[in-house]
Order: C-alpha cells, then structure tokens, then sequence
C-alpha cells in the first residue's frame, strides 16, 4: 500500500534529484556508484603513486628476477637445489619448507590437541586440572616466545657432538669396571636389591607407576572375577614392573657390587651423551640426528622438470593406496553382511594385514634398513672424526619451529574439542544409551558424528593459523616461504613490489583453498532444518 | 505390598519391582525408601511438584541413574554393575524424553534403525520395515527420509515414541513426554500414547496430563520431597485426594 | 517403613496406598561421602583414571623436582651470569634461576631505550589510560571514581618505584585529583577525559610542545562546532547558505578528483609498456617447471594489472564518451594545465554539486559530519602550525621529545596493543555490517578486504608497513615506523574482529531486527541502540579473543626492527657480554607478564560475559 502510493507520487512528481538520496530505489544505486567511484580513485591514486615511486627511484616492476641466479644456499631442500640454481627454485624451495613445516605442524597439533581436549573433559580432577594449566600457559603467551625459547634451550643445553665419542679413556674404564665385577664373581639378583637408589627421583617415580599400575590391574581383575584370579591377574603387571626396577635401577646398568666410591674412581665408562630412542636419534647442538631411511635394492628414478621423482618411493605410495582400497572394500563388505544378517563380521584383524602386511613386504623386497648416525669407530672401539656421520640431520630451526607451532596450536584445538563435545546436550547420549547402545558405540554413532561437525570448521581455521604462523620462522632463520622469497631474494634484488605481491600471492592461495575445503565441509555437513 | 493387585486388567506376573530404593546427590536425598511393583500390562502416572523426584526415579529404572542402596528389578533381571544386566534392562525398556532427544544427524528412519541394527543385530532392511511400521502406527511414515530438524515438535515426539517401539520393549517410560510442546501438539502425542495403552503396553509415565491419566492409567502415584506419597486409582485420585499435600498439589493444578 | 495400606478406610479405594509419615533425609552411606569418596569419585573412578592419576602425579612430580631446586637457589643480587653461578655453586646448588639479569634490565624489558629521566611520562600516561577508561567500563557509576582513585594511587606508587621527580609526582597528583573530583560530582563528564586522552598520551610519550596538543584539540573543536552549528540550525537562509558553500566545496574537490583520475588513467597506458611482468615467461630458461611458474605468475600478474587498467580505462572512455564540449568550466576552478579536460570533470562536478547541496539543505548528519571533519582539518593545517608557534613564542611549554626507536620493551607492546585494539573495533563494526549489508559493492569490497587480510600472515603485512608502504604513498611521504605498524595491525585486528561480530550479527533473531524497523528507527539508530549492543554483547568472547591475540602478535614488530620485549630487548640483554648465555629467566620473565595481561583479559571477558547475561532468568 505504502509502496502504491510513493510510487503514485513519484511518477506524478517525475523525477527530482532529490529521489537519488532519499527514494529507496535510488538511494542504494547513488550511494555504491559513490562508493565504486571512490574505491576506484583510490585504487588508481595507488597506482599512480606506485608508478611515480617506482620512477623516482628508476625501477620497473619486473618478475624477470625469478630467473637469476640465486646465489646462496639452503640447508633444508626437500628437493634438489644449490646455490646456481635461480631465485625462483629457491622461493619454490622455501614455499616446500613452509608447507612441509606446516604439515607435520598440524598432525602433530591435532595429536596433542585431541588427547588434551579430551583429557580436559575427563573426571579425574588431577588430570583436567593439568590441561587446563596446559591450555590456558601455551594460549595466553605469544608463539615467538616458544619458538626462541625452544630454539634456544635446544641448541644451548644439548651436548656438542663430541660427547658422543667413546674415548680411550672410556675404554680404559670399562676394562677396569670389568676387572672389578671378575672379582666380586658376577651380578646376583640379591646384589643388585641391596644396592637399589631408593632415594633418587626415577626410582620414586618408578614406584608411583608401579603403585598405579597395579591399583589400576586390581580394579580391572576385580570387575571381572573372583578372589583368587583377580589377584593373580592384578599381580601380573606388578611382577613384571618389579623386574624392570631392579634390571633398571641397579647402580651400573652391567651390575656388580662395586661402591660408589670404587666407581666414580674408574671413571665414566659411557660417553657424556647418548642417543635417544635405542640408540638411534642424536640430538647435539648443531641439530638433530635422526636414522636414515636406506634401501638395497633400490627401484631408481628419474627426474621430471627439474623435481626428482623417486620410483621406490611412488612404489610405496601406490601400494599403501591399493591397500586402503582394499580395506574399503572389506569394510564396505562387512557393512553388507550387517546389513543383510545383522551380525557384523570382525574385521580388525583383516584390516591390519591389508593395511600393513603388503607395505612390509615391499619394504623387505626393497630392502629397507635404517642408516644411524653415529661416529666411524676405529679397530680398537675408540671414536674417530669431529662431527657424526650417516643419518638425517634435523636443523634445530625447523625442529623448535615445529615443536613450539604444534603445541601453541595445540592448546586451541584443545579447546575445539572440548566445545564441540561439550556442544552435543546430555540428552543425545541419554537417548542412546536408552536405547541400549554402549558408550563406545554411542560415542561413534551418536556423539562423535554430532561434534565433528562442531570441531572441524574450527579445526580448520586453526591448521590457517599454523600454516600464516609458519612465517615466524624468521626469527630462528629457517628458510621457508617469507625466508627466501620475502628474506634474501628480497634482499638481494631489491625488488620488494614484486617479491612482496608474490608472496602475499602465494599466502593467499593457500589460504583461499584451505577455506574453500572447508566451506565445501560445511556445506556437506550442514544439519538440515526447517 | 500388592495392594495392586485388584486392578482388573492387569495380568499376573511383575514388571518392575523396586524395593527400599534410595538414592543421593552428593548430601543431597533425592530419593528415599522408594517402593514401587507394577505389573505387566498396568499404566501408571506419576505425578507430583517439581523438584519431587519422579523423573530421577523413572531414569533409575534403566540406569540412566545409579541408585545407591536398595533393588530394582525389571523384567527379572536385577539392576547390579553388571553391564550385562545393563544392557539386557535397556533393550527391554523404551524411554521417550521430553526433549525427545532425537539425533540430529540421522533421518527419521536412521534414527528408528539405529539401535535395532547395533543392539538387536536385525539385519538392515527388516529394521526398516519394522520402522516403517511404527511410523505408520504414529501416523508419520511419509516424513521418514526427513530430518528431525524439519518436522514439528508434536511429529518429533511421535517420532521418538516410534523409535523406542522400534525396539520392541516390554516396557516403556515417559518422561513428560508434553511439556515441551504446543498445546495442539499435545493432543497428537497423547493420542499416541492412549493407543499404545489399549495395546496392553506396560507404561510409567511422569505427567501432568490429567485427562490422559484419567484416561488410561490404571494407578496414579503422587510424589513429593523424593517419597511416594499417595497412590491410587485415578478415579479416587483425583476425586477424593487422602492426603494433605496431594489436595495441594491438585488444588494448584486443576485450579486453573 | 512408614507407608501404610489402607485399603480398609472405604470401599471404592481399593487401590489406595497412603504415607502417614513423611520421611526426613538422611546423610549418604558413609563410602559415599568424605575424603574417601572424593578419591574414588574423581581420582580413582576406574581403572583407566586410576592410571592417568598416576601418570599425572608422575609427570607433575617430575616437572617440580626438576624445576624447585633451580628455583630455590635463585639470585637476586649480581652483575653477571658467571657471579651468579658461582653464588648458585657456594650455596650448593647444581642449577639456580639468575633473576639479577631481570633486576638489572627490568627498565629495559619496560621501557626499552626510553630516557630514564622522563620514565614519569609513560607511567603517568598508563595511569590516565586508566582513568580513561573508568567511564567506558562504568558508566555513571561510582565505580569509575574508584577506579580513578585506584590508578592515581597505582601511578604515584610506581612513580615513587621509579623515583621520579618531585614536579612529576606534584603534576600527577594534582591531574589526578583533579579527574576524581569529577568522577565524583560530575561522574558524566569523565567523558570528557576519555575524548582529551589521545592527545594527551602521544604528547606525553613523544613529547614535544605542549601547544601541539593544544591546537589539534582546539581544530577538532572547530570542527565539531562547524557541525554542531549547522545541525542545530533551523534558520533557513542560514541553511541554504551552509548548504551552498558546503556544496561547492564538494564540487571544487570532485573536479580536482576527476582531472588528477583523467591524468592517472593518460599517464597509466604509457607506464604499462615498462611493466615488463611476462619477461620471467619469456626469458625463462628449458626447465619445464620454470616455465610453468612463469606462465603462471605472469598470468596472475596480467589478471591482477588487467582488472586495474581495465577500472581506469572503463573511466577514461566514459569521460571521453560524455564529451559534451562544455569546454574550460574547470578553468573555475584554476586548474587550467590540466590534461584532457573533459565534460565528465563539468558533469561530475556539477552533479557532486547537486547532490550534495539537496542532501545539505536537508541536513543529511553525514554531511554534517563530513563539513565538521573538513573545517576541522582545515583548521590543523592552516591554522595549527601558525597557532603553535606563536603560543609557543609566547610560552615556551615543552618537553623532551623521544623518538620512536628509543620507545621499547612492553611500552611499545601496550602503544601498539591498546591504539590498534582501539581502532581496530569501529572498523571491525563497519566491516561486519559491510559484509552483511544489501548493498552487492559494499559486500564485495569487505568481503574482499577481510578475506585478504586473513589470507597473509601478519609478518607480512608488517613488511609491508616497513617496506611497501612508501610505494603506495605519494612520493616523499614518510610518517612514523609505530604509526605505520599500528596502521596495519589495526586493519588486521579489525578483519578478524569483523568475523566474530559478524557471527554475533547472524545469531540475533531476525524479530530484533524487524523490530528496529517496525519502531521506526533509521538504520543507523537501528544498528546503534538495537541491534550492536546485543551483537556486541554476543561476540564478546571472540572479541576478546582477537584482542589476546592481537596482543600477543604485538612482539612481531621485532622483524621490522622496532624493539619488543620479546626479541628485541631480550637479545639486546643476551648480547651483552655480561648475560651471554641466559635464556630461561629473560623469557620465563616475558612470558610470565604476557601470561598475566592476556589471561587476565580472557577472565574479565568471562566475568563480563556472566554479568551481561540478562537475557536468561
């Protein structure tokens, strides 16, 4: 009615400039061309100003830098790359090192964050209590501060190379410490007893495990059976934690009745450091040692455009492609034996030998064993060289950079599963659970479906963060991304229009398909409602 | 013990015993000294202030609560730890909420098939059918392939009723079952809920439909403070209220 | 049991069942409450809590008999790391925390290379922040007194800590008591404070004449007065007078607008040839790779470039295109030299013209405004420089001026924190209600805007602040490095804040809207007394959260070479010879003060957020 009638009156009145302000038809258009035409000026006022700055200082915008030669090294390459090779191999470097950091950045964050998140949510009070602290001291103190203070604690505290020599006189004390046990006639069981560390904080905290574990196999056996039996199965692990006390809490791991005072005058019969997970990663302070993958029958390669293409390792990804098929279509199948019987075949077992005994058969026929890095010993034992050789040497920047963006991140994503499991009301699993379903399957078909949808567009936003947060690196020089193409290209050439616009670039489209796979998320998941 | 035994259409044999139950929130007694035998077939409301008690003690009879002294047994079987026992007292016994909890993810159907597939291993399509016939006993079954975001509160209750009868329990509790809804949904669901009277159901129901318990109950409970306070048929119920607490509680309910 | 059966009271009850006594409650069994109960409930509830118990006193156990030795023999008291360690090893410890590094360096970490001498000036200057904020926080509330009360006597205390002057401490106190006395008989106009305090803290920081202040103050008055008086009038003629000289202003700036757009967009098509982008495709080498790269960024960076010339082509034809031979009408305006004179610079001036002067003569509060901005700018720059230095001749009022790379530590981290979070806010609103708007332009370009701004990462964008930006600006520009960076910081705070206020937008029922509108408010009333408050009040978590974070990222300005507490200042402290070697106790310090103020912030936001909860029971 209101609208017959101001429109009666605009076409009596015709029309009047004033109807471009204050008509509602008109007044959007007037007010987006003012805008449009304002926006455009300033884009052009840009642009100009861009031309004339570049003028003044006779430069041009020109890309052509891309294919000069680069002229400085890079430590970590994923794929091949040496300083002749041009600045626009080393900016592809450098976006490879961002994304490799990036990636394993997110595993490892979401790793940390679920058991977080989900521990934070648990009833025990000590347990939620220690997330919380977890959460809210990694959430509220800036990402820099933990990538510099890893990156310092790990190259200031770690021991030099040289630590992990055996030396002559290392030798000479081990002759000795033998000569000594020869003496004393061997390592008895009541020995090592006699001389356990009851004082020292690893034997405590060993009895602490010792005491849970065994409480923990108590309630479990008592749960189930009777008196007897639940005492002998409550025992087992006891017994078994008993063991690797005293094999591991015996003043000298290769035993004797030696007196302290007899030991620490023969001398350290170990190296000043040793290496980590059996004798296999060495971290020093120059960097981190890890073994590396070697093969004996290797399937060669070949290289396509530049980028090497190694054959033994597509071999490997299209076998562990095949295998997952496979596993689909055993579960798929087990999901119509369901469906037409009820009964669901067990099919973990299946799956394991799908999903990993052909890898393992590959790698044997490939020959896999693992190069470790260590010191070249001489015929006597004794270490030779300064620096260890063999292996993967990790550089500490990527290793703080990784360590200190997963765990920031982590405690966001903490924080993410616990609102999103937390979003699912009670009633869900109340429904469920009287309906008979046990928490495990409420959990998957009830509660788990309901929150991912919750967790993950979050989830997402948070792997955004990691991956712009990758560009912190600078502080401890890794050369991702913004090291070399925003650093020493940059730097070297001068030109900071284009090489800034690249990155910018670059950042951007990694961050529009991110979000574009998570809208695409959205919209598939999005609960249909009236 | 059996005062209930006179009520004419109820069969012989027990349902659900509940002797001395007693159960704590932390200091708090919610419930105390509960005895409660209804036998199978018998429909009885439960009513009483809110705060009394009635929906903890409905939840306590499949363990969505955990009593702390004294038995329950349903169908049988004792309510112990025993997971088995658990599991055994839930297939038997259906509960409709009253916020109907259903899942938000699944259709209409997924969420009538969901437990019969994963509980009573009935293959998927006889799951189905059995669905679709208690959609269609609820007057639903064009809406199965909806999602429950897209139908009405009176048709998502109906829905949850269909999904507990899916389950072919020998017991159902309500939990009332009408309080979240409209008032022209109400009637929808309570016609439901009398047809499934007439079919012999056993049924608790914690209400405050007068008009249904009138209707179809064979006993009405009152309870306050945690306590039963007064049972009877619901004709004496609510004509002739003994005790003073339940002449309040009617007072105020019926008064408007 | 209490419960009798009565069946025999009548003969219709046959059914009825009557408690003649009620039961009283009764205490739980005993294994249900106490200590015992406690453990089994929430430590030992099942075998595999039992098991996380355990692991968790392992690792907290472990993580204190590590850390409390160091921490028991810390020192307080020496001039190195060496004197420390050999204080550690004569008390017998094995490791001790060296907090002496902190007393030795604690004016660094928080006023970086700022004279000591003027220490006063930023302490005084947190103090009013403080007192600035009272009314915001409280308003109209004797809260807000307290509050003012509270941070005089907080800023005299750390004066007094840091042993300021005598007249430092007089002129501090008198301010103060000054602003009390209003908080508590005037509590409204502590508003006033809030308006006067910008001006006052960059003076107070950087320092310089007391008039410089003074003269901004006095051309916002100006402005303000502008627009007040010309949206208070009702005289007509006064009206239409105001409404032609505003409108001829509008016309005078769309012709110089529309000539400088004609000569950028002639000037544009002769700088294309030098923009050599396709050399990297064609100059590539064999490598297949890099001639894919090539193609591809040269294909980018023609897209990029096509749109823009193609915007300033599409403007240029149409000027050309209007051409309708009103020749030289600019020649008015005493821009004779200029390129291409075109019917467009007429046209669009005459219709900027007609425009304006409709909306003006209806006293359109945009206008207004816009009048009151430019009689204010116009006042700074033609009047300010003349005013200062005449009251300056005649009082010479100043202090030392600081300049911005002597600012530091987490001086600048607040500067730029508390600045780019109070900018960043109305441009983060304006953003949401961009993004949310019917209008498609608005839509895109803050769709567009924000999505940039959270495509790239910070660092980059603070690169730009440090590098780029003199690109964009007109040649021989150059302001501030703090500025600049608050600039971009504020725009990259505000894409954020835009998100969350846009999700508090989404989650207001449409009935407030329509409510809005049904009372008959314009949009903008509509916006600012219905629907923000109630949106704001919904994201305030996440605004909170963008503001912790915006905090945080304020110790990224090191990259650009200012000097945070974090990077900068703690590298300047272990680059000394005498700390060489310290690391924990630099960063446990830093640390431990980032983790006060931002956890501290995400508790108030959570204590606002319950308070502000008025819409349930």
């Amino acid at each position: 009615m209101a609208f017959a009638t101001s429109r009666a009156e605009a076409s009596k009145g015709g029309f009047r400039l004033s109807m471009l302000i204050y008509d509602t038809r008109f007044r959007a258009i007037t007010l987006q061309v003012v805008a449009l035409i304002l926006f455009l000026l300033f884009i052009g006022w840009l642009t100009d100003n861009v031309i004339r700055n570049l003028d003044a200082k006779g430069k041009d915008i020109n890309f052509g830098f891309l294919w000069v030669r680069a002229g400085y090294d890079i430590e970590q390459t994923l794929i091949p790359y040496t300083n002749d090779d041009n600045h626009g191999r080393a900016v592809i470097i450098g976006l490879l090192n961002t994304l490799v950091v990036a990636f394993f950045g997110c595993i490892l964050a979401t790793v940390v964050g679920v058991i977080v998140g989900v521990l934070r949510l648990s009833n025990n009070w000590l347990i939620s209590r220690l997330m919380t602290i977890y959460v809210e001291i990694f959430r509220n103190v800036p990402l820099l501060l933990w990538i510099l203070l890893v990156f310092v604690v790990i190259s200031e505290t770690m021991p030099a190379p040289a630590d992990f020599k055996i030396t002559p006189a290392i030798l000479e004390s081990r002759a000795a410490l033998a000569g000594l046990e020869a003496q004393a006639g061997g390592n008895g069981l009541w020995m090592r007893i006699a001389t356990l560390k009851l004082g020292s904080l690893p034997f405590i905290l060993w009895l602490l495990a010792f005491i849970g574990i065994t409480v923990a196999a108590w309630q479990f056996a008592s749960a189930r059976f009777q008196g007897a039996k639940a005492a002998l199965i409550a025992a087992i692990p006891a017994l078994i934690w008993v063991i690797m006390a005293l094999t591991v809490f015996s003043p000298s791991l290769s035993g004797g009745p030696a007196a302290d005072a007899q030991l620490a005058e023969i001398g350290a019969t170990e190296p000043a450091a040793s290496k980590f997970f059996f004798d296999s990663i060495a971290v020093t302070n120059r960097g981190t040692n890890i073994p590396a993958p070697l093969l004996d029958r290797p399937l060669g390669g070949t290289e396509f455009a530049g980028v090497p293409v190694n054959f033994s390792v597509l071999a490997v990804i299209a076998v562990l492609i095949v295998s997952l098929l496979a596993n689909r279509a055993v579960v798929k199948r087990a999901k119509s034996i369901q469906e037409s019987t009820g009964n669901r075949p067990t099919t973990w077992y299946i799956s394991l030998v799908i999903l990993f005994l052909p890898l393992i058969l590959l790698l044997l026929a490939l020959g896999l064993h693992w190069e470790v890095p260590g010191f070249p010993v001489n015929d006597q034992g004794v270490s030779t060289g300064f620096n260890l050789r063999g292996g993967i040497q990790v550089m500490h920047s990527f290793t703080a950079l990784l360590i200190a963006l997963a765990l920031y991140t982590s405690a966001f994503i903490a924080e993410i599963v616990r609102a999103g499991i937390q979003a699912i009301p009670r009633g869900q699993s109340e429904a469920a659970a009287a309906l008979g379903l046990r928490p495990g399957r409420t959990m998957r078909l009830v509660v788990l479906p309901q929150a991912l949808r919750v967790i993950i567009p979050p989830l997402i936003s948070q792997y955004l963060n990691l991956t712009k947060n990758t560009s912190l690196g600078i502080a401890v020089s890794y050369l991702d991304l913004r090291g070399t193409l925003g650093g020493i290209t940059l730097n070297q050439t001068g030109r900071e229009l284009e090489a800034m616009l690249l990155m910018m670039l670059i950042y951007l489209t990694i961050s529009l398909i991110i979000s574009m796979g998570m809208n695409a998320f959205n919209a598939a998941v999005k609960l249909k409602e009236r | 013990m059996s005062q209930t035994q006179k009520i004419m259409e109820v069969s012989g044999d027990t349902a659900i015993e509940i002797r001395k139950m007693n159960k704590w929130y932390g200091q708090f007694h919610v419930l105390r000294d509960i005895d409660l035998t209804v036998m199978r077939g018998e429909r009885i409301v439960i009513c009483g202030p809110s705060g009394s008690g009635k929906s903890t003690m409905i939840r306590c009879i499949n363990r969505l609560e955990e009593h702390q002294s004294g038995d329950i047994i349903v169908d049988g079987t004792e309510l112990t730890n025993d997971l088995k026992n658990i599991d055994k007292v839930r297939s038997e016994v259906g509960m409709v909420f009253q916020h109907f909890n259903l899942f938000p993810h699944l259709t209409i159907l997924e969420n009538c098939t969901l437990a019969p597939i994963w509980v009573r291993k009935i293959p998927k399509k006889q799951a189905e059918e059995t669905a679709m016939h208690f959609l269609t006993k609820v007057k639903i079954p064009d809406q199965a392939h909806k999602y429950p975001g897209q139908l009405s509160g009176g048709q998502q209750q109906r829905v949850a009723i269909a999904r507990s009868l899916c389950m072919r329990p020998r017991i159902m509790l309500f939990d009332e079952p009408t309080s979240a809804l409209d008032p022209e949904m109400i009637k929808e669901v309570l016609d439901t809920m009398i047809e499934l009277a007439e079919e012999g159901m056993t049924m608790l129901c914690v209400t405050h439909e007068m008009g249904f318990a009138q209707a179809v109950a064979n006993r009405v409970v009152f309870m306050d403070q945690g306590q039963i306070v007064e049972q009877n048929a619901p004709k004496e119920f609510f004509s002739n209220p003994q005790s003073e607490r339940t002449k309040l509680f009617l007072s105020q309910i019926l008064g408007h | 049991m209490s419960g009798t059966k009565t069946g025999a009271s009548g003969p219709n009850n046959t059914a009825l069942w009557l408690r003649e006594e009620m039961l009283s409650p009764l205490p739980p069994p005993s294994r249900e409450a106490g200590v015992t109960k406690w453990l089994r409930q929430n430590l030992l509830s099942s075998p595999v809590n039992t098991l996380l118990t355990f692991a968790g006193v392992v690792i907290a156990l472990w993580m204190v008999w590590t850390a409390f030795p160091w921490w028991w023999h810390s020192v307080w008291n020496a001039n190195s790391l060496a004197e420390c360690r050999a204080i550690v090893a004569a008390a017998g410890g094995e490791s001790g925390a060296c907090w002496a590094v902190i007393k030795a360096r604690w004016h660094q970490f928080i006023f970086g290379f700022y004279p000591p001498a003027e220490y006063w000036r930023p302490v005084l200057t947190g103090g009013l922040l403080f007192a600035a904020l009272a009314p915001i926080l409280y308003w109209n509330d004797r809260k807000g007194a307290h509050m003012v009360a509270l941070s005089g006597i907080a800023t005299l205390l750390s004066l007094f800590a840091i042993s300021a002057g005598g007249a430092a401490l007089t002129a501090s106190l008198v301010i103060f008591a000054v602003i009390w006395a209003l908080a508590i008989w005037r509590p409204k106009a502590l508003i006033w404070v809030t308006g006067l305090f910008p001006f006052v803290a960059v003076w107070l920081i950087w320092g310089g004449s007391f008039w410089t202040p003074v003269s901004q103050l006095l051309a916002v008055a100006v402005g303000a007065l502008i627009a007040w008086i010309y949206l208070k009038n009702t005289n007509r003629l006064l009206n239409d007078a105001f409404a032609l000289v505003i409108a001829l202003a509008a016309a005078w700036v769309a012709a110089v607008v529309i000539g400088y757009s004609d000569a950028i967009s002639t000037d544009f098509f002769g700088k294309m040839r030098d923009v050599t982008f396709w050399q990297g495709y064609l100059s590539g080498s064999d490598n297949i790779l890099a001639r894919l790269f090539g193609m591809l960024a040269s294909l980018v960076a023609m897209v990029v470039i096509a749109g823009i010339w193609l915007l300033l082509a599409v403007m240029y034809l149409a000027s050309n295109l209007l051409n309708l031979n009103i020749a030289d009408l600019g020649a008015l305006f005493g821009k004779a030299d200029m390129p291409a004179w075109s019917s467009l610079l007429s046209l669009g001036a005459a219709l900027a013209f007609a425009l304006v002067f409709v909306a003006a003569r209806n006293r359109a509060t945009l206008v207004g405004i816009l009048a009151g901005i430019l009689g204010g700018a116009a006042a700074l720059g033609y009047l300010g420089p003349i005013l200062v230095s005449a009251l300056h001749a005649a009082l010479p009022l100043t202090i030392v001026t600081v300049g911005s790379n002597m600012i530091g530590g987490f001086l600048l981290a607040l500067i730029i924190g508390v600045t780019a979070i109070a900018a960043s806010l109305p441009l983060g609103i304006m953003l949401a209600l961009g993004r949310r708007s019917d209008m498609w332009l608005m839509k895109v370009l803050s769709v567009g805007f924000i999505e940039f701004i959270r495509g790239v990462p910070l660092i980059t964008l603070l690169f730009t602040a440090s590098l780029l930006l003199q690109y964009f600006l007109p040649p021989q520009t150059n302001f501030d490095l703090i500025l600049r960076v608050i600039i971009l910081a504020a725009l990259f705070s505000a894409a954020y804040l835009a998100e969350v206020i846009r999700g508090g937008l989404a989650a207001l029922p449409r009935g407030q809207y329509e409510a809005g509108d049904s009372l008959g408010l314009t949009y903008w009333q509509a916006q600012r007394l219905i629907i923000m408050p109630q949106a704001l009040k919904i994201s305030i978590p996440g605004i909170v959260s963008t503001f912790i974070g915006l905090f945080k990222d304020t110790t990224l300005v090191s990259f650009v070479g200012l000097l945070d507490p974090l990077r900068g200042v703690t590298n300047t402290v272990r680059a000394d010879i005498n700390w060489k070697g310290i690391y924990w106790e630099p960063y446990i310090f830093v640390g431990a003060i980032f983790f006060i103020i931002c956890f501290g912030m995400s508790r108030y936001s959570m204590y606002l957020e319950r308070k502000l909860k008025t819409d349930h029971r």
